[in-house]
């Protein structure tokens, strides 16, 4: 202010007194472009911008600073008053809740207690339904492993619940985290999908490199082999799905991508899940009514047999590795 | 029942309890990983092999996996006073 001449000093106390006299009347929120009285008629109409007053904002962040300090004495408090007081409610909530827990673990115990010896052949367990599973399994599903004939021939319909209870988790999980970026604004966007680069460590890459295809490879044998051995399209794709996620992990997005990405993964589910019903909807049909399938057995061992098992294997095993890694990609948030 | 199973289950009991009492969250999804992975062992002792492949797979990658990436989404990952571990998430 020393460079000013005695004019300019005495035009800036001017304007210093003004706007100290005038602070009062400063609108809390300036909008741009400022309203006229309508003497230009309605020709055109501007978009307003409402920009808050600084000062205005430094009294919400004020304020928010006081509500968060006001809550953590609060709660510092009520948890005082609780170890403090022994006659305070949150004291009684504690010993109702141990109790209700104990007791809770003593039915549990007694009725294992009472449950049958395993295996004995007296149990409820070994009735007429499992002997009829094991006698007559391999000869009406053609699948050696019975529990692969079990799940996806006698009970396939059952398992056709499961793949869509999880079609729909992930598709609710993925419609709403959507609808919750939807709200960003550009900027958010652009650092919501900054690309994951992986991480640093040099033994974990090495690790993972030799390993990552053996354990694709595996899950896809477990899925194509349920039929005949254990395992099957739930295993198999929960394999198959954490190699994928282990990959992304370690070698970061660009790379990932080459294999899969989320829109890939919404095609796959829902493809599989379809296929599964359209394929199972002609065995109901065809089995339930005594029509003759045309879906032959195979020679039992081998690997095209078991009729649909094979296929529904598939279908299962697609839906889960992509429920596994959608269900990964939309938690992971690399730009916090 | 063999030494084995006896040793496991004992395990299993005690991975069972010490979550509840440890602080940690990290440790304690860690914990719980170790429990699945006794459990795997124990459905392949008595004959379902079935169960143990799909508890390897689902109890010890995926659950731990959606846990530890939880615990990064509320920053419950941040060691107090210390900073974050960026090379791991």
């Amino acid at each position: 202010m020393s460079g000013l001449s005695e004019e300019g000093k005495k035009d800036v106390k001017k304007f210093t007194d003004w706007v100290n006299a005038n602070s009062e009347e400063i609108p809390p929120e300036i909008v741009y472009p400022p309203k006229h009285d309508d003497h230009h008629g309605h020709g055109h109409e501007h978009k307003e911008i409402v920009i808050p007053h600084e000062e205005t904002l430094r009294e919400k962040m004020a304020k928010r600073e006081h509500i968060d300090e006001n809550f953590q004495e609060e709660w510092q408090n009520v948890m005082q008053k609780a170890n403090d007081d022994p006659s305070s409610p949150e004291r009684w909530y504690r010993l109702a809740s141990s109790i209700g827990g104990a007791l809770i673990v003593l039915v549990l115990l007694i009725t294992v207690a009472n449950l049958p010896r395993f295996g004995s052949p007296d149990a409820p367990a070994m009735n007429e339904v499992a002997r009829r599973y094991l006698e007559s399994g391999l000869q009406e599903t053609g699948a050696v492993n019975s529990v692969a004939g079990m799940i996806l021939d006698y009970r396939a319909f059952d398992t056709l619940g499961e793949s869509v209870v999880l079609f729909t988790a992930t598709v609710t999980v993925i419609f709403l985290l959507q609808q919750k970026e939807r709200n960003h604004n550009k900027e958010d966007i652009e650092a919501v999908d900054g690309n994951y680069k992986g991480i640093r460590s040099l033994p974990a890459k090495v690790i993972v490199a030799i390993t990552f295809p053996f354990i694709i490879l595996y899950g896809i044998y477990i899925v194509l082999n349920g039929h005949l051995s254990p395992g099957g399209g739930f295993s198999g794709g929960a394999i198959i799905g954490a190699g994928l996620v282990l990959n992304h992990l370690v070698f970061g997005q660009e790379f990932s991508e080459k294999f899969i990405n989320v829109n890939k993964c919404k095609k796959l589910m829902a493809g599989g899940l379809f296929v599964y019903i359209a394929l199972k909807t002609y065995s109901i049909l065809t089995g339930a009514n005594g029509i003759n399938s045309h879906i032959p057995l195979g020679k039992a061992g081998s690997i095209f047999s078991g009729g649909l098992i094979f296929p529904l294997n598939i279908c299962v095993g697609v839906v889960v590795a992509c429920t596994v890694f959608s269900l990964y990609s939309l938690f992971t948030d690399w730009s916090s | 029942m063999t030494t084995v199973e006896i040793l496991l289950l004992l395990f299993l009991i005690a991975c069972a309890i010490s979550v509840f009492f440890i602080k940690n969250l990290l440790n304690a999804v860690i914990v719980f990983m170790s429990y699945s992975t006794i459990m795997a062992v124990l459905w392949l002792s008595i004959e379902s092999p079935d169960l143990a492949i799909t508890e390897a797979a689902v109890g010890c990658g995926v659950t731990t996996l959606l846990f530890i990436l939880t615990l990064k989404k509320i920053n419950a990952l941040k060691e107090e006073g210390g900073e974050e571990d960026e090379r791991t998430f």
